[in-house]
């Protein structure tokens, strides 16, 4: 844009240091901190460390047990995004081609994003119980996968839509079928849609933390967040130990944001567009 | 073309919607089932008609859950939202940095709430917590206090450690503002208008649509709370921080199923009744 907006700089300036303030300096703070020991951590809380340590991460490791919650964490957020992907790409290309009664499914089932997900704790519960994956990393993966679903259809579809027509209609003429069109040229054609709807359910299945705390219950099958909020008893008020824990959950998320940053800005944006 | 694959239009929904019948329609139906039931899991259910939906009413701690979820979606309305439009404002302007800054405002909503508790929990620790040692450093010792423990700092302490994490909206914001035709504020310019003034009579009524949406996912987001309470306070002191979600949670976890379902048609309830007024509201004042 040539034309640039003038501002006035000292007032603005204030806002966004102030907002850096409260935002990301206390987030850098745990990270500062993950490298000091308990007792610096306590005594100088403001400054550098003495000496930067590993500790706390051998610790949170060996301790913690954080290498098996992180695998189930990977194990358990991989899964559900491959499955809710591929429900609702499906039921997004159904929809596509289907008449007024699919876009009807289409409606209620998009209306699931406004129903306040923690009201079904004993429902979940109970059904977790009743398919006897009470206590199983099987218990979150079908969990995460329907409550994602709501979201992930929404923009996925959005992206169906946005495929053009012609081309559609030409592979129809070439005598693609149903499911070929599928297949092999819708998905290739939705692909980089897919990574913005794949981020946000894995961000969902991530940082869940309710149904993880109720439908797990062994440390064998717990995910990250609810193996963190175990730490406080485990180490003793050890905070150096849990802010090395905090910060390993985090990493992921972050590298995967700033590499795909772009998409989920986009799917935020067009998902909100169309809400 | 459509219609022609009716066989493949409906294999291709069933899964999505089994998974919806099972997660989303059974659960709301059985809620609303048991709600009217005396229930522990464990002994046979008992049909009680609106006995739960009476017991509610003499509920105080329901009361003071359904009032803190009202003040923490006043918060998100009133100050969440406005600071999350002011900021978007700002760095559509296109600042020294405005791109640096959209992404680290942004980071803090990748992370977990839980792990966003811990380090709060830690801030507000009343023994060795950030913000006392902060305020002792500046001279405002006095102001000490056992940030969460204490009755009328808890709920405060509650919305503040969640409030300025505008990064969500920021970016919804900032692409709407995005769309706005340049040459709108070029003509204000060359009227006199200064920036204040554009922002206010130019930006902000095209902005409206994107209001709307933010209003209702921070109302939605209001109900969901769960994480904090349950982590920093777990709903106490007195119960002057429980919210709606963690009310369930507890009754659930005394084996009072019935009464904890009909927590949880209430919580949906309110959730519509939320989604309907926010849709009401702006569409009137869209005409």
């Amino acid at each position: 844009m040539k034309w640039s907006r003038p501002v006035a700089k000292l007032p603005v300036y204030a806002v966004i240091a102030f907002f850096f303030c409260v935002t990301i300096l206390p987030i850098l703070w745990i990270v500062v901190g993950s490298f000091k020991s308990s007792a610096e951590l306590m005594s100088s809380p403001f400054s550098l460390p003495e000496r930067w340590h590993w500790a706390n991460y051998e610790k949170a490791y060996v301790t913690g047990q954080l290498g098996q919650l992180f695998v189930n964490s990977v194990f358990v957020s991989l899964l559900s995004v491959a499955v809710c992907l591929w429900f609702a790409t499906m039921a997004a290309y159904a929809v596509s081609r289907g008449g007024k009664w699919a876009s009807a499914v289409y409606v209620v089932m998009t209306a699931g994003i406004f129903l306040p997900i923690n009201s079904l704790m004993v429902p979940y519960y109970l059904i977790a119980s009743h398919f006897e994956l009470l206590n199983t990393r099987w218990a979150l993966i079908t969990t995460y996968t329907a409550m994602g679903l709501p979201l992930t259809l929404l923009l996925v579809y959005g992206f169906v839509r946005s495929v053009p027509k012609e081309i559609m209609e030409s592979a129809h003429m070439d005598g693609a079928g149903f499911y070929y069109t599928y297949g092999r040229i819708l998905i290739p054609l939705i692909r980089p849609g897919m990574a913005t709807a794949a981020i946000f359910q894995f961000l969902l299945c991530w940082n869940e933390f309710l149904y993880a705390l109720l439908l797990t219950s062994d440390q064998k099958v717990r995910t990250l967040q609810v193996g963190i909020s175990m730490f406080k008893s485990q180490f003793n008020a050890d905070f150096a130990a849990m802010f090395a824990a905090i910060v390993v959950s985090v990493i992921p998320i972050i590298i995967i944001f700033l590499l795909l940053q772009k998409q989920v800005i986009q799917g935020l944006t067009s998902g909100a567009l169309k809400g | 073309m459509k219609n022609h694959h009716r066989l493949g239009v409906a294999l291709f929904l069933i899964p999505a919607m089994a998974v919806f019948a099972v997660y989303f329609i059974y659960p709301v139906g059985f809620l609303v089932y048991t709600s009217v039931m005396k229930w522990d899991s464990i002994t046979p259910m008992e049909f009680v008609g609106l006995d739960n939906y009476r017991r509610l009413l003499g509920d105080g701690v329901f009361h003071k859950s359904l009032l803190n979820t009202l003040a923490w979606g006043a918060a998100a309305v009133f100050l969440h939202i406005p600071m999350a439009i002011v900021v978007a404002m700002i760095l559509s302007r296109k600042i020294a940095g405005w791109k640096f800054f959209r992404t680290v405002f942004f980071i803090p909503n990748l992370i977990s709430t839980l792990a966003l508790a811990m380090l709060w929990q830690f801030i507000y620790n009343g023994e060795f917590g950030l913000l006392n040692e902060l305020l002792r450093s500046v001279g405002l010792g006095a102001w000490q206090r056992n940030w969460l423990g204490e009755m009328h700092t808890a709920f405060p302490a509650l919305i503040g450690q969640w409030i300025f994490y505008i990064g969500f909206f920021m970016v919804i914001f900032m692409s709407f503002i995005s769309t706005i035709d340049p040459a709108l504020y070029e003509s204000a310019q060359i009227d006199g208008a200064t920036g204040l003034k554009q922002e206010w009579h130019i930006t902000l009524p095209l902005l409206k649509p994107a209001v709307s949406i933010a209003v209702l996912l921070a109302l939605t987001d209001t109900l969901k709370n769960f994480e904090a309470p349950f982590l920093l306070t777990n709903g106490g002191p007195v119960n002057q921080t429980m919210v709606l979600s963690l009310h369930i949670y507890n009754k659930m976890n005394a084996y009072q199923y019935g009464y904890a379902n009909t927590l949880a048609v209430m919580l949906i309830a309110i959730g519509a009744v939320m989604v309907l007024l926010v849709r009401l509201l702006f569409r009137e004042k869209d005409v």
